[in-house]
């Protein structure tokens, strides 16, 4: 009988030690955004993807909508190729839809924010977003300033 | 005072066999206790006590603590943080912390001074009252009924422990964090989310604390089985398994890290 | 075999030192089958060890023991642990497993080397804690017994598998006289019911001369003397004398050696 508590109370301890790793997996890696659910890929070539990494949310309206799933440069255009997964019950985004590379806070992470088009033809599968602007590189927006200040003064 | 180089000098070597000579024992003793099968029909109930001796026994310390150190690292982190007004990276922080360094390193040392200190004891005192010698005259060989069970449970329980004690000490973060210092909730989580890598953090803490586990036992029951049996012996023993054990944690954790990350 | 078959224990020339002190200096120890056989000798001079030896503990630096035609100090691990099914130990201080009943204690060799049944294993523990005088006893814990009963449980475990051999490690070691009387009756009939060979490490004298058959006489890393009790008892051997009528001076000196004394007192350094 003091054996049976014994390895009951051992039994609860393994299975919380398992949860703990899940938890992990699940609620503080993430885990489960790439491996649940149906999702279909939609691309997009930015001029500059400086900042986003793989895993980055895709939104909308504030609400994640799916992730990015490989960034890569195309070589034909200069550009960088960015796939990414949207949930599939999301199925109604207008194929004209823009996509931008926004920040969140001021040294926040990157991620992507797409603002709806108008078109009647929706994004499938396998389909690019056309309309993109690229993340915003404080370097250049500081030397744009600078310069815009220098030349309004001529 | 005339020899007192030489004296000195054979001293050294004296010490540098003695230290040499443990290392080979040890080694020896852990070959033999974990090369072969059990020979016992209920090995698994020889386990399942150590696990409860082992493991459950030291859940409450590791989570407080873990709760104690996420609620801190949130309080520390948030004020660091809000200063450059991204205190919503605080739960990546915390998280990232827990995982990486703070979860395995922090369990190992506790659970060297609660279970590994207790397991010296313990085996010393089966050697001091001659347990073990009767072990070995019935016919029993106590490296596998005595030693092979706690070292399987120290492997077994310490991983899973620094997992429960990271679990812990996020969720601590994320109350004083979100509930009490009012970091929006969504990004405390996402923002987590987004940076923690399963493979990169979580699985490598793992692998940390799998590598803690393995030296803090090995050397807690070393210490015990080959300590003097005496009151005075065992005590010492017990000493050493926590100071050796936390020095063996920290410096395999700079290695560890080197390699890592 | 033929020669050695009246000896269950065949010591020769036995060698063992514990770092730099020499404990055993070629001895020769015999003992003989179905005999409580006494080993007796002053406080230190290695009676445990030599039961160490016998139980292969410890290994000799030179010489062979002989247990039943086996050469232990050279079997292997295994064969080794099979050996000692056939020997029992009572340690000093009893050993028994203090996270085991005394039912556990005793059918813990049963249980580790048979596939007995749960009814038989039961059955052997009641008769042999019944041999014990304990039998009520079976579901208390170690340490809720009395040192003289936990040594009694220890006798129980030791016999629990039939053993042909019986070490008694300072059996009468801080007993009263009641436990002292019940364990020196216990010894000699269970050898003489059991048909077991017992061999007794003591030294107190008059329990150990009164249930032993032979005995054995041990210091100095030699065997001092050998023979029945009362033999040793008129030895004329002055070191055999001195330890069997328990005079504080003789040949083995009162005073741990020393420099001289009116030196010492007067502050002279004699180094």
């Amino acid at each position: 009988m003091r054996m049976r508590t014994l390895e009951l109370t051992v039994g609860v301890f393994i299975l919380a030690g398992l949860l703990a790793l899940a938890v992990l997996a699940v609620r503080v890696s993430g885990l489960s955004t790439n491996t649940t659910g149906d999702v279909y890929k939609v691309y997009a070539h930015f001029d500059n993807v400086s900042g986003l990494t793989t895993r980055a949310r895709v939104t909308m309206a504030g609400v994640t909508i799916g992730q990015v799933t490989d960034i890569q440069f195309d070589k034909n255009r200069y550009t960088g190729r960015v796939e990414m997964a949207i949930f599939s019950d999301v199925d109604t985004l207008p194929a004209d839809s823009a996509a931008s590379i926004v920040t969140a806070g001021l040294l926040g992470e990157k991620y992507i924010g797409i603002s709806v088009g108008g078109d009647d033809m929706m994004l499938a599968e396998g389909d690019e977003i056309y309309d993109t602007q690229s993340a915003l590189v404080l370097e250049e927006l500081i030397g744009r300033f600078l310069l815009n200040t220098v030349s309004s003064d001529d | 005072m005339k020899a007192s180089m030489t004296d000195r000098i054979a001293l050294l070597g004296r010490s540098g066999l003695d230290v040499v000579g443990t290392l080979g024992r040890s080694g020896i003793f852990l070959f033999q206790a974990l090369a072969g099968r059990s020979q016992f029909g209920n090995a698994f109930g020889l386990l399942v006590r150590q696990l409860y001796a082992v493991g459950v026994l030291s859940m409450v310390i590791i989570v407080v603590s873990g709760l104690f150190i996420g609620m801190v690292l949130a309080l520390q982190g948030y004020n660091i943080l809000s200063g450059y007004g991204s205190e919503q990276a605080v739960g990546q922080m915390v998280a990232l912390t827990l995982l990486r360094e703070l979860g395995p390193v922090v369990t190992a040392l506790l659970f060297a001074g609660r279970a590994g200190s207790a397991l010296t004891a313990e085996i010393g005192l089966m050697k001091a009252t001659e347990q073990l010698s009767s072990l070995e005259m019935i016919g029993v060989d106590p490296l596998k009924y005595v030693i092979a069970p706690r070292l399987w449970a120290g492997f077994i329980s310490m991983p899973l422990l620094a997992m429960i004690f990271c679990v812990v000490g996020i969720w601590g973060g994320a109350m004083v964090a979100v509930d009490w210092l009012g970091v929006y909730s969504g990004s405390y989580w996402s923002n987590m989310q987004n940076s923690v890598q399963f493979g990169e953090d979580v699985l490598n803490g793992l692998i940390k604390s799998v590598a803690f586990a393995f030296v803090v036992t090995w050397i807690a029951v070393f210490q015990g089985y080959d300590c003097d049996p005496t009151s005075e012996g065992i005590s010492r023993a017990t000493t050493r398994t926590v100071v050796y054990a936390s020095l063996a944690v920290l410096s395999l954790d700079f290695i560890l890290t080197a390699l890592m990350f | 075999m033929a020669v050695s078959s009246d000896y269950i224990v065949d010591m020769q020339k036995v060698s063992f030192s514990r770092g730099e002190r020499l404990i055993f200096d070629n001895v020769d120890i015999r003992i003989p089958r179905g005999k409580v056989t006494g080993i007796m000798g002053p406080s230190g001079c290695g009676k445990t060890t030599l039961l160490r030896l016998i139980g292969a503990q410890l290994r000799p630096d030179s010489g062979s023991i002989m247990v039943n035609d086996q050469d232990i100090p050279k079997l292997g691990r295994s064969e080794l642990f099979e050996a000692r099914q056939q020997m029992g130990m009572l340690f000093q201080s009893g050993a028994l497993f203090t996270d085991l009943s005394v039912f556990e204690n005793v059918a813990f060799s049963l249980r580790v080397h048979t596939d007995l049944p749960e009814e038989m294993v039961r059955d052997i523990v009641l008769l042999k804690l019944q041999a014990v005088g304990l039998r009520g006893a079976y579901q208390l814990m170690p340490d809720e017994l009395s040192g003289g009963m936990q040594r009694r449980v220890a006798l129980a475990r030791a016999i629990a598998l039939d053993p042909q051999l019986l070490m008694y490690d300072e059996p009468f070691v801080g007993q009263d006289p009641i436990s002292m009387g019940v364990l020196v009756r216990l010894i000699r009939l269970l050898n003489d019911a059991l048909g077991l060979t017992s061999i007794v490490v003591s030294h107190d004298l008059a329990e150990t001369a009164g249930i032993a058959d032979y005995l054995y006489v041990v210091g100095d890393g030699m065997v001092l003397g050998q023979g029945k009790p009362e033999d040793l008892m008129n030895s004329d051997n002055p070191r055999i004398r001195q330890f069997m009528q328990g005079e504080p001076d003789g040949p083995v000196p009162f005073h741990y050696p020393a420099n001289g004394y009116v030196d010492d007192l007067l502050g002279k350094e004699s180094r």
